[in-house]
């Protein structure tokens, strides 16, 4: 929806990269970093009454979660939970109609607010199988499928940098939102904590 | 190192929450008008016990929630469960 622009009218996602196909930006010899440039983001709150809830779940056709650290999905489509009256709502594809559709149909208690935040962060996905090791070289959470499965997801310090950790759907697969601002530090400690990792 | 439990998330490392100093501190009612030593009580001055202390902390870089918890300032043991503060309850 929202991307950086320069004078050649090109968008440039935080890590220098112009295009809406994933991009491998760190890789190793069991995990691989990947940047999916211009993933549409909207963060909706409002207050976490499930009728409301199941409305908007409807309108935005995935399930909003009520429990805390939960995601709902439909698709490549997710939902997330941030905090108590906070989500925040992903697709790689494209948001924008269904949201355009949603501002307009109104209806809303009137504390309601959808703002648009695909500019805000950036989306790593971390594959291989030693992703989950390198995730805990700098976050402390245990990210055993059996604590932390495909309908987890986290606000937690990787790295020293505020992200969002979840679990990319089917797969082991995990992934990393981060800030744009800093998305090339991460990449940058990524690539240093690889270094040591085969050595 | 503390290990705090958030309400919402769960134990989370201490570097993920910020103080937020002594909980339970009352503001003066304005219609009752403070005196002057009861509000610069309310801004300024804490119980800063040696032993048991309620204070306050927020997630900052979780769910950005408040919590109140009991901790000893000896041994740094906290003492009680942490209390969501605010609107919402888990």
């Amino acid at each position: 929806m929202v991307e950086q622009r320069f004078a050649d009218g090109g968008a440039v996602s935080p890590l220098g990269n112009r295009t809406f196909d994933p991009v491998v930006v760190v890789a190793g010899p069991g995990v691989e970093v990947l940047e999916h440039s211009f993933t549409d983001q909207l963060d909706v709150r409002l207050d976490p009454e499930p009728a409301v809830l199941g409305a908007l779940g409807d309108r935005l056709r995935v399930a909003i979660p009520a429990e805390p650290n939960r995601v709902g999905r439909d698709g490549r489509r997710l939902a997330l939970w941030l905090a108590p009256d906070e989500w925040l709502v992903l697709d790689p594809d494209n948001l924008e109609d269904d949201v355009a559709r949603l501002t307009m149909e109104g209806g809303w208690p009137p504390d309601v607010t959808f703002v648009d935040v695909s500019a805000h962060r950036t989306l790593l996905e971390l594959r291989g199988r030693d992703a989950r090791a390198l995730l805990a070289r700098g976050c402390p959470l245990d990210l055993d499928p059996r604590v932390f499965g495909p309908d987890h997801c986290a606000q937690t310090l990787l790295a020293r940098v505020d992200v969002i950790l979840f679990r990319l759907d089917g797969t082991d697969a995990f992934g990393v939102l981060v800030r744009a601002s800093f998305a090339r530090y991460l990449v940058a400690w990524l690539t240093d904590a690889l270094e040591g990792f085969y050595a | 190192m503390l290990l705090i439990s958030c309400p919402w998330c769960g134990p989370r490392e201490e570097i993920e929450f910020r103080n937020g100093g002594e909980a339970g501190v009352a503001a003066p009612e304005p219609d009752a008008e403070p005196t002057t030593d009861e509000i610069s009580g309310f801004l300024f001055f804490r119980s800063n016990p040696k032993g048991s202390f309620h204070e306050r902390w927020n997630h900052s870089h979780g769910c950005r929630r408040w919590v109140s918890l009991t901790r000893s300032t000896i041994t740094h043991e906290i003492e009680s469960e942490s209390q969501p503060t605010g609107r919402f309850r888990p």
